[in-house]
C-alpha cells in the first residue's frame, strides 16, 4: 500500500474539531503545511474534515492556509471513532497520495494517526516539535524534530522510503497567525459506512476554562525552587496581578502545587506565551524543549548556574522569598497606574 | 503501540484509559481521557486497552516477594525465538530513522541580573516597562 516517493504531492492536515470549533493545533499545521509546500517547490496544501456539521468549518480551513478541503460531513461520523476516522483518512490517501500527512498531537488525533499509519504500512514520527524540510539523498525530505533522552537532546528523523510521511505534533508548537481571506475548493466526498466497534456512552466535558495554558498570553510557571516558599501561593498572586495562568514542571505537579493539565514539559503541556515568568525553574531540557516560543521569559532562581538563566531574556538570580513579593509589589504597583 | 498492535491484529482498541470494568464476558466499559473531559464507551472483547497511571495504585511489594523475585526464573524472547519477520522489528524493520542529532540549545542574549533584591527588581521591572513587556 506504500507509495513509491515520485508519485506523491502536497502536504496534508487532519482537522480536529469538536463543537463547531476547529482545534487551534490544526490551524497552525494548516500555516505550517503551506510553509512546507512551498519547500517542496509547490504541491497544495489540503485539509481533511469529518464529522456532523463538519463542511461549515472549510472556509475556516481555507484562511488557515489550504487550498483543498475534503469533507466528509456526515451525521453518524464521530471523531471518537479512531478507527472509521483512521480508514475514511486511509482511503482517502490512497486515492491521492499526498507527500506529507500532519496530525494534531491532542488526544484522538495521536490515536486516528497511529491506526493510519499502521494501515498505510508507513512511519509516524509523534510528538514533533518543529518541522523542515531537508534535501536528504537527493530528495526533498520532512525532517521532523523531536526531544530525545529527557529531552537534553533534539533528534531529525526522517522516513526515507515510505510515503505518505507522517508527524504529529503538540498543541502550541505552531500557534496559528492572523488568518487571512484566502479562497479555496471545498470537495464533500462519502465516507466508508462502517458499523463501529466503539459504542460511546457518555460524553463529559470539564468545566471550559477560558484559557488553556497553551493559549494563555501569560503564563508563570513553578518549579521545585518554590518549595522554599512553601508552595505556590505566591505564584498566583503574580498570575492574578498579571492577568496570567500558573503551570508548573514535572516537580511541582508530583509536590501537587499544579493539577496535571497544568504541567509544561515534554509529557505534559506546550506553552508559548508573550510572557513567561519561571519561579524557581532550573530550566531542565525537557521544560526548555517546551517554552522556547514564548515572547519574553523572565527567571528568577537562587542558583546562579541553573541553565534556566540561558534561555531568559532577563534573569534575577535571587532568593524567592526576597525577590518574588518586590516584584509582585512593583508590578501591581504599574498595573494600578494602568 | 497499542493502537498499531490493535491494527496488526485487527482488534479494536482505546488509549489513554483510567477506568476499566468487565460488563459481561463480551464486553468491558471504559472511562477514556480527553483533554478536557472524558468519553464512557462499550467495546467488545477481545480489545486492545492501554492505560493512564490512574488506572490502579500498585500495592508495596513486601519484603518477602521482593526476596522471592530474586530467585525467579527470568525468560527474555528475541525476535528469532517468536519466530518475527526481522524486516518488520527493531531498526531495520522501522520506517523512520535518525538523521541527526543535536545538544538542545535555546540561548537568548540575556540580562543576568544579581544583587540586592530590591535593586535587582527595580532593573528588572524598569527593563521590562522599556521594552513594553508590562
Amino acid at each position: 500500500m506504500s507509495l513509491s516517493v515520485r508519485e506523491s504531492s502536497g502536504v496534508w492536515v487532519w482537522a480536529e474539531h469538536h463543537r463547531g470549533e476547529v482545534n487551534r493545533v490544526s490551524l497552525g499545521l494548516l500555516v505550517k503545511a503551506r510553509e512546507l509546500c512551498q519547500k517542496l517547490g509547490g504541491g497544495e496544501t489540503t485539509a481533511v474534515l469529518a464529522g456532523a456539521d463538519s463542511s461549515k468549518l472549510a472556509s475556516e480551513l481555507i484562511d488557515y492556509g489550504a487550498d483543498k478541503v475534503y469533507v466528509a460531513d456526515d451525521r453518524s461520523f464521530s471523531l471518537f471513532d479512531t478507527e472509521r476516522c483512521a480508514s475514511f483518512m486511509t482511503a482517502l490517501v490512497d486515492s491521492h497520495h499526498p507527500e506529507i500527512v500532519l496530525w494534531g498531537g491532542i488526544n484522538l488525533g495521536r490515536e486516528t494517526a497511529a491506526r493510519a499509519a499502521a494501515r498505510l504500512d508507513t512511519g509516524l514520527i509523534a510528538h514533533c516539535i518543529d518541522l523542515d524540510i531537508e534535501d536528504i539523498d537527493g530528495k526533498h525530505q520532512l525532517v521532523a524534530v523531536v526531544a530525545g533522552w529527557g529531552g537534553n537532546l533534539t533528534l531529525k528523523i526522517i522516513c526515507p522510503e515510505r510515503r505518505p510521511q507522517m508527524a504529529t505534533v503538540k498543541p502550541g508548537i505552531f500557534p496559528p497567525p492572523q488568518a487571512e481571506k484566502r479562497t479555496g475548493e471545498v470537495i464533500p466526498v462519502k465516507a466508508e459506512d462502517k458499523s463501529s466497534r466503539l459504542d460511546v456512552i457518555q460524553v463529559a466535558e470539564e468545566k471550559d476554562e477560558t484559557s488553556s495554558l497553551e493559549q494563555a498570553d501569560t503564563v508563570i510557571a513553578v518549579g521545585w525552587g518554590m518549595n522554599s516558599m512553601g508552595g505556590f501561593t505566591a505564584a498566583e498572586e503574580l498570575a492574578e496581578v498579571l492577568g496570567g495562568m500558573v503551570g508548573g514542571t514535572r516537580p511541582a505537579l508530583d509536590a501537587g502545587w499544579i493539577s496535571e493539565d497544568k504541567m509544561i514539559g515534554q509529557s505534559g503541556k506546550t506553552a508559548s506565551p508573550q510572557l513567561l515568568i519561571t519561579l524557581g525553574v532550573s530550566g531542565a531540557a525537557q521544560f526548555a524543549t517546551t517554552v522556547t516560543g514564548s515572547g519574553f521569559i523572565i527567571s528568577v532562581d537562587k542558583n546562579p548556574n541553573a541553565p534556566i538563566f540561558e534561555m531568559s531574556d532577563i534573569g534575577i538570580v535571587g532568593d524567592l522569598q526576597e525577590v518574588l513579593p518586590l516584584l509582585i509589589e512593583k508590578i501591581r504597583e504599574i498595573k494600578k497606574k494602568g | 503501540v497499542g493502537v498499531q498492535l490493535a491494527e496488526s491484529l485487527d482488534l479494536p482498541a482505546i488509549t489513554n484509559i483510567e477506568e476499566l470494568t468487565l460488563e459481561d464476558e463480551r464486553n468491558i466499559g471504559v472511562k477514556r481521557m480527553l483533554e478536557r473531559g472524558y468519553i464512557r464507551a462499550r467495546l467488545k472483547l477481545p480489545a486492545v486497552i492501554t492505560v493512564t497511571s490512574k488506572i490502579n495504585q500498585p500495592r508495596l511489594a513486601s519484603i518477602l516477594n521482593i526476596m522471592a523475585a530474586t530467585q525467579k526464573e527470568i525468560t527474555c524472547w528475541n525476535a528469532a525465538d517468536i519466530s518475527a519477520d526481522t524486516g518488520c522489528v527493531g531498526f531495520s524493520g522501522s520506517p523512520t530513522r535518525f538523521y541527526q542529532m543535536s545538544e538542545f540549545h535555546a540561548r537568548r542574549q540575556g540580562d543576568i541580573l544579581r544583587g540586592k533584591p530590591e535593586e535587582v527588581v527595580a532593573r528588572a521591572i524598569d527593563k521590562l516597562t522599556k521594552m513594553g513587556v508590562l
